[in-house]
């Protein structure tokens, strides 16, 4: 059996939280004891001048380690060992301690207190021995004493190539994580963690209102990943889904004031993936295009991009093209008519010449102070963004305040944080001619150069009427970014409060009061003659204000106590409390009396708005006690029970418990060399929720219906409510294995799930005819089966160069298992998986040719037939660091391989006539008013075909002949790209180059003589290489609706200084 | 000291803690009401149950072509309906309901009527269809036995009656009326009048003793005291429009209808052979005489029935009627009609050409036009000049085909699918299918296929339903009872 005893140094990451936490071994006991002798004296003044010498080795293996930085606290004194892990560093000056750092290996700070020999273990930082993080309640725990799966993120790791939001630097960083990356301004980008959303805590604080646009990057010390229901069973119904700890930095303890600025700036200077148009023909349709008055109605074919070939030579022209009269002809002052102009491809670079480059830059200054009795930490953050939509700016501004203080057994810890994002405008992202996309690539022909569009109101009618090609349907895009404007202003204040109470070394008592508010108002500008679903709009002003609050209690007491030498207990009883409150309302006018005023008063009609308030509550108490066994076995208790207030009083009580079990098996046995670490663990829990549709969607009542005519009405909603509703609940149990081999060069952490969903709440459908279409009652079974692998290398390993691997993997697959009400839900079935695709498709023979109807054209399938599944197959991340001398390399690669989305803007590609596959012969024959096209496929000449009420074929009589209708191209491809949904559902699997960076660290010795401690620059790059199954689109958001903006290449620069 | 105000600061952190309220103080919820008044629930089932604009029955019934998109409407090639109108159901048994608590019968006499009125909607779109075991999800019925189409007219013919027998005059008044405004007379005459029209479209069983749809027909034309009908276009079923959010006409400030919509072929050159001067209150001239619009030949439609391909580029060559510019320009444009006068007068007149009444059908016919030529505000001269025409005037020989067509120009975009189901019924005025574009290899539609829902939700039930009506299956070219001979 081995031991592990302290030296007298004491870790800086067990030290750091040692009062506020549990601590939960004999290792910490003895720090503990350590502590208890107070503060350790540093060595006196007059001991210095002074030379100091020691030795590092590793702590596992008792090896020499070469090249390890020591440094002083305070000056920038510093040395390496050598071959023999020796070193020797004399100190003119009084010093304090001593920080020892290796790549690979958790840095430890020493205090200096005694002149002799100093002999210092490090342990490897890819081992999980040692490796201590954050846990539910913020309780730290070192990773081998816990038996779920929890993945750390150091905050130095998401600093580089900051993205607008903090959660798009998860993406690949976390087994498990799924982050589907957004391409529009200001979205949040999706997150899931094994296929649900987690709960979200910040400094120890749920909180459920935020969408992380509040936090800065730059004051993360690091992020928890808890990842299942055993890991976050101690935060109740809201922690179902897992949970993401952030903690936020705290003072530095080594009496010094240091200031620290980092700033960040990147370009997005080029398109990864946009939609790329043909520019061959023009508007109109049927190869004609004669402009009337920009209506789209008649001859200028409403947008579709079926019109004459562009670019035709015609010699009796003055401009050697054929010309036609066009939106922007000029008028021929003594006609009146419009004089007609070339018809040549203007509008090649359209969405180039559109959007603009883009820049994202951060800019923090952080104070830190302190010693190990009081420290703190103050940040002015500034988060700014251009979008490549021009007017569109964010800015994001940060304060944050944090400190510690300790005295005599108390220790409090204290956080407020104010946030500010503001932008005048959101670009709206739609279906619809609302998006960019949609106006400019999708619906605008090539004849069409937008830059010809900059002036966008009509001469004499500014203010009533935008100027543009049609103006029925779209939108001017430049009209769009300048007078069509969504506002979004939010304040975000949050913080906590902790207090830790030492009655004895055995007993403590902790209490936390933490709260989250934030304000949003939000309005939008609709300007007049702004066209929004087809429809020309009187204009419009919309104003919307929302604030939410959140205030959470926990106080907890804890107990610890060594039975016997190989038996250590500890124990926690607490309770807690989280209450939430909404008010938001909205009201709008009814069209605008004055142009571009914008204020609820100018409004030509009666105004409407409506509003909405809610409250809710959950009170806790919950129990834990941790038993260690002879140091190598850890078992796990919890317990907890909540009360709510969003589900019927009878059945507002429930109760989760978990259990934990983490075996050291390398700790109790003596395993071959080539294993250095082999640990097992299992674990299992019960978490239930209620928080099914909204705070009041288990009470019955009516809704508001139609106002006509100031007749008010109600209406009375299809869901009819069981009045005997239980808290959904989620049984899930994980198991692993963490095998660490050649001195932890090499590690594996693998982990299984499984999870049973059931009592859901769930809106089942019922026949409509019942008089209801649904019931909310607790019905159904989900099967949540997966696989997530962090497994980490460090292939090289020199003074000079570093290499080293983080690769993670996972595999999340929800099967439903059992219907409750009725044989289906939609289209599933028992057994299926959950994310089965099923849509409109175009029907075929059983041999798999498509079935072409008299008209030459195909016939659509009765039935949605499945064509899919939506979720990926395997999410992946392959993060890679080196290190040579002064320069740090990092790359990450990540991707998703399967999962089927279907792309709106591949679709409307092809039906606008935009797409370049459209041109080609029968397009060329089609706009001569030639119909030459045959569908590929067969026609039914005889029989029939009977399917039984599940589109099965019950009786199939068809006898089928070659497709020989000839059909108009136009027409064929207007239909078929229009009227079923099949063909247009794409593999979304993609493989991304993420980041790379390339860093220079000054070194100390270039820095002596300067008022820097730490310096370093970096060369960034984001979202730089694409691999991907679908053209056109970025995959990573996973949807492609709305019609996604164009993905972005980001380049630039980081730089961070000390002093 | 230090010591002691910390302590003295965890306690009352304690203390932060333990006031909170109880949790029986959350149960309310203060966005939305618990209690109505019926009138509350009348508007909002006024307003969806009786919307009678709409763009797909005017494009099946060959007012409109749409050349922007291939539509099934137009085209045959529709698939599936939903059961969606029983969510109006479950508004106006909420409705019932809540005129039982408020003692109101009546309200509860409306919602006989809306009952009858939304049933005969689905039915006519499915054939069988649950109503006896319908509507009984909170007595934990939910999966409703599909009762048969002859057992669906038969309970709507009931509840039209008992409509009629409850009203009272002089009983309580009712509010939330956007469509009488509170006269219920004039309710009692849609009752009737709507039982007609009801009666009427099961034409094809007139022969059925049981059902005895002539018997049933006249006994409510004779006895107007007791059932009173529609005397007037003021006795209309409709809501007008207004310029609130919402309340527009569906059409206002639409690009969608000026680009994508024009006249239909073959009724333009109806309308232009009979010189009916409604031609101008419906559609805008061409574009190739937009300059002359008083001119019938500056009027032309596009082939329903045509590819789409051949209808653009007719289009684009400049023919092809739009929609009049009111229809857009106008928030008001025109009423939202459900069941109108003219069309009453027409019913009557069909009726009497079929001898179920002892009436002169020439007299309800040039009624029916009359009445739909003042709804356009068509000057008196104007229409006594229409009526003279030899082509108009009512010969008995061919009497069913001039009702019919006439009773289709004064559907135009109201009364819902009408106009549909009396071409299902009558064939007239015949629809085009033959220009080449038909999804459907059988033309017409004869009906809708069940909805995924009722397959996903109620399938058994279903099942039977359709065994007992269609032995080739759900398909929509299948005839259901109440159009068999």
């Amino acid at each position: 059996m081995k031991h592990y005893y302290h030296d007298k140094i004491i870790s800086l990451t067990g030290y750091f939280f040692i009062t506020s936490i549990l601590l939960l071994s004999l290792n910490c006991s003895a720090q503990a004891n350590d502590k208890a002798g107070d503060t350790i004296k540093k060595l006196p003044e007059s001991s210095f001048p002074l030379t100091i010498q020691g030795k590092v080795t590793d702590k596992t293996t008792g090896k020499p380690l070469y090249g390890v930085a020591i440094q002083t606290f305070k000056t920038n004194r510093g040395t390496s060992t050598d071959t023999a892990g020796e070193f020797e560093l004399h100190l003119e000056k009084p010093a304090k301690g001593l920080s020892v750092s290796y790549l690979g290996y958790t840095s430890k700070k020493i205090i200096l207190n005694d002149p002799g020999y100093l002999d210092i273990q490090l342990s490897s930082s890819i081992s999980d021995l040692d490796e201590v993080v954050v846990t539910a309640l913020n309780i730290k725990k070192s990773k081998e004493r816990i038996g779920y799966a929890v993945q750390e993120v150091d905050g130095k790791k998401l600093v580089k190539t900051q993205e607008p939001n903090v959660v798009s630097n998860l993406t690949g960083k976390v087994a498990g994580l799924t982050v589907f990356n957004s391409t529009e301004f200001f979205a949040n980008p999706g997150l899931t963690l094994r296929g649900e959303s987690p709960l979200i805590v910040i400094d120890g604080v749920p909180n459920t209102s935020t969408n992380l646009w509040e936090i800065n990057g730059n004051d993360i010390e690091s992020i928890n990943v808890l990842k299942g229901p055993p890991a976050s069973a101690l935060y109740g119904s809201i922690g179902r889904n897992g949970a993401i700890l952030i903690t936020t930095k705290r003072g530095n303890e080594d009496g010094d004031v240091q200031v620290e600025i980092t700033s960040n700036t990147m370009f997005q200077t080029d398109f990864l993936r946009v939609p790329e148009t043909q520019s061959k023909y023009g508007s109109g349709r049927n190869g004609v295009y004669v402009y009337s008055d920009g209506s789209g109605s008649g001859q200028e074919g409403s947008g579709f991009s079926w019109g004459p070939r562009l670019d035709k030579p015609d010699p009796t022209t003055a401009s050697g093209f054929v010309e036609r009269v066009q939106y922007n002809s000029p008028i021929d002052p003594e006609t009146g008519e419009r004089i007609p102009i070339p018809w040549v491809s203007r509008g090649k670079n359209n969405l180039e010449n559109f959007f603009r480059t883009g820049i994202v830059n951060n800019n923090t200054v952080a104070v830190t102070a302190g010693n190990e009795k009081k420290n703190i930490r103050v940040s002015l953050g500034n988060r700014y963004q251009r979008g490549i939509v021009p007017n569109t700016e964010l800015t994001n501004s940060n304060f944050s305040i944090a400190g510690r203080l300790k005295y005599k057994k108390f220790t409090a810890d204290v956080s407020l944080n104010y946030n500010k994002q503001q932008t005048d405008n959101i670009p709206e992202v739609a279906f619809s001619s609302q998006s960019y996309i949609y106006n400019l690539a999708l619906w605008m022909g090539a004849n069409v150069d937008v830059r010809d569009l900059k002036d966008y109101w009509v001469q004499g009618q500014e203010g009533y009427q935008q100027r543009h090609y049609s103006t029925s349907f779209y939108n001017n895009p430049y009209f769009l970014a300048n007078e069509f404007n969504r506002g979004y202003y939010r304040d975000v204040t949050y913080g906590q409060i902790s207090l830790t109470y030492d009655f004895t070394n055995d007993l403590k008592l902790n209490v936390r009061n933490g709260f989250n508010y934030f304000s949003l108002d939000r309005n939008t500008k609709q300007p007049i003659s702004f066209v929004r679903d087809f429809n020309r709009t009187q204009g419009n002003f919309s104003k919307s204000y929302r604030s939410e609050f959140e205030f959470n209690t926990d106080v907890y007491l804890n107990y610890e106590r060594s039975l016997t030498d190989d038996i250590n207990i500890s124990s926690t009883l607490g309770a807690s409390n989280l209450y939430r409150s909404t008010t938001a309302s909205t009201v709008s006018t009814n069209g605008l009396n004055v142009p571009d005023f914008y204020n609820l008063a100018n409004s030509r009609n009666a105004l409407t708005g409506s509003n909405f308030d809610a409250e809710s509550r959950i009170s806790s108490a919950y129990a834990t006690l941790d038993i260690d066994f002879l140091n190598s076995i850890y078992l796990g208790f919890t317990g907890r029970n909540d009360w709510v207030t969003t589900l019927p009083q009878e059945n507002n009580s429930f109760f989760y418990p978990s259990v934990s079990l983490s075996y050291v098996a390398s700790k109790m046995f003596d395993l071959p060399e080539i294993i250095s670490n082999l640990r097992l663990r299992g674990s299992w829990a019960e978490v239930s929720d209620a928080s099914y549709g909204g705070t009041y969607s288990h009470l019955e009542s009516y809704n508001s219906g139609i106002n006509w005519q100031n007749n008010a009405s109600l209406t009375f909603p299809g869901n009819l409510i069981s009045p005997n509703l239980d808290p959904q609940t989620s049984s899930a149990f994980e198991g692993g294995l963490v095998l660490g081999l050649l001195d932890n060069r090499l590690s594996f952490d693998t982990n299984f799930i499984f999870v049973r969903d059931f009592n859901n709440l769930t809106n089942a459908p019922i026949s409509v005819a019942s008089g209801f279409s649904s019931r909310l009652i607790n019905a159904n079974e989900f099967e949540k089966r997966g696989f997530e692998l962090v497994a980490r290398g460090s292939p090289i390993r020199n003074k000079d160069l570093s290499w080293d691997i983080t690769f993670n993997l996972s595999q999340f697959r929800t099967y439903l298992t059992e219907i409750d009400q009725g044989e289906n839900i939609g289209q599933l079935e028992e057994g299926d998986r959950a994310d089965k695709l099923f849509t409109t498709v175009w029907q075929q023979t059983p041999d798999g040719r498509d079935i072409i109807g008299n008209n030459g054209i195909n016939v659509r399938d009765p039935f949605n037939r499945h064509i899919g599944f939506s979720d990926p197959d395997w999410v992946y991340g392959f993060l890679n660091t080196f290190k040579y001398k002064n320069f740090d390399l990092f790359i990450g690669i990540d991707g998703r391989e399967g999962g089927m989305a279907q792309s709106r803007t591949i679709r409307n590609m092809y039906w606008s006539g935009v797409h370049p596959e459209t041109v080609n012969p029968f397009r060329a024959a089609s706009s001569r008013g030639v119909s030459n096209y045959i569908a590929d496929g067969v026609v039914v000449v005889d029989g029939e075909v009977e399917y039984d009420t599940d589109g099965n074929i019950v009786n199939d009589t068809r006898e089928y002949a070659e497709n020989t209708q000839v059909v108009n191209y136009e027409d064929y491809m207007t239909t078929y790209h229009s009227r079923a949904y099949g063909n247009h559902y794409y593999d979304m699997s993609f493989i991304k180059l993420r980041e790379v960076s390339l860093s220079y660290n000054f070194p100390s010795k270039m820095l002596e003589n300067t008022f820097l401690k730490q310096a370093t620059v970096s060369l960034i790059g984001r979202n730089l290489a694409i691999w991907s199954k679908v053209d056109y689109i970025d995959p990573d958001s996973g949807t492609d609706l709305r019609l996604q903006t164009p993905s972005m290449r980001n380049f630039g620069i980081h730089f961070n200084a000390k002093f | 000291m230090l010591i002691d105000k910390l302590k003295i600061l965890l306690l009352l952190f304690l203390f932060i803690n333990v006031s909170c309220n109880d949790h029986e103080e959350f149960q309310n919820d203060p966005n939305s009401t618990t209690e109505a008044n019926p009138g509350l629930l009348l508007t909002n089932i006024e307003v969806t149950a009786l919307n009678s604009i709409d763009l797909n029955a005017a494009m099946a019934s060959r007012y409109l072509v749409n050349v922007n998109l291939a539509e099934d409407a137009q085209y045959y090639g529709w698939d599936r309906a939903s059961f969606g109108f029983y969510n109006t159901l479950r508004q106006v048994k909420k409705m019932e309901e809540e005129a039982e608590n408020f003692n109101n019968i009546n309200f509860v006499a409306i919602a006989k009527f809306f009952k009858a009125f939304v049933y005969e909607q689905i039915t006519r779109q499915f054939g069988d269809i649950p109503l006896s075991d319908a509507l009984q999800a909170e007595q934990g019925n939910y999966t409703p036995v599909y009762d048969t189409q002859r057992q669906v007219y038969l309970s709507i013919f009931e509840l039209l009656e008992e409509a009629n027998d409850l009203i009272d005059i002089n009983g309580p008044a009712i509010n939330g009326d956007v469509v009488y405004n509170g006269d219920l007379q004039k309710w009692k005459k849609l009752f009737n009048s709507y039982h007609l029209r009801v009666l009427m479209s099961l034409s094809k069983k007139e022969n059925d003793p049981d059902i005895n749809i002539p018997g049933r027909f006249s006994g409510i034309f004779n006895d107007s005291a007791t059932y009173p009908i529609m005397e007037s276009l003021a006795d209309n079923a409709m809501y007008t429009f207004s310029e609130e959010t919402g309340n527009v006409y569906p059409f206002w400030q639409n690009a969608s209808i000026t680009t994508s919509y024009v006249l239909e072929e073959t009724f333009v050159e109806r309308l232009k052979e009979f010189n009916d001067p409604r031609l101008f209150e419906m559609a805008a001239p061409d574009s190739n005489n937009s300059d002359e619009p008083m001119s019938f030949d500056s009027y032309s439609g596009l082939l329903g029935s045509a590819p789409i391909g051949q209808n653009v580029s007719r289009l684009t060559n400049g023919e092809g009627s739009a929609l009049n510019s009111r229809y857009i320009d106008d928030p008001e444009a025109e009423p939202n009609l459900a069941l109108g006068y003219p069309e009453l007068n027409f019913i009557i007149a069909e009726a009497a050409y079929r001898n179920w009444i002892a009436a002169d059908a020439s007299s309800y016919y040039e009624e029916g036009i009359r009445a739909s030529m003042n709804y356009y505000g068509i000057a008196e001269d104007q229409i006594d000049n229409y009526l003279q025409q030899p082509i108009i005037s009512y010969q008995p020989a061919t009497g069913l085909e001039q009702i019919l067509k006439q009773k289709h120009t004064a559907m135009f975009l109201n009364s819902g699918w009408e106009p549909f189901y009396d071409n299902r019924r009558t064939g007239l005025p015949v629809f085009n299918v033959d220009g080449g574009g038909i999804i459907n290899d059988e033309g017409v539609p004869k009906r809708w296929m069940y909805p995924f829902s009722e397959i996903n939700q109620n399938q058994s039930n279903l099942e039977e339903a359709i065994q007992r009506q269609f032995p080739n299956g759900d398909n929509i070219n299948a005839e259901m009872w109440s159009i068999q001979e």
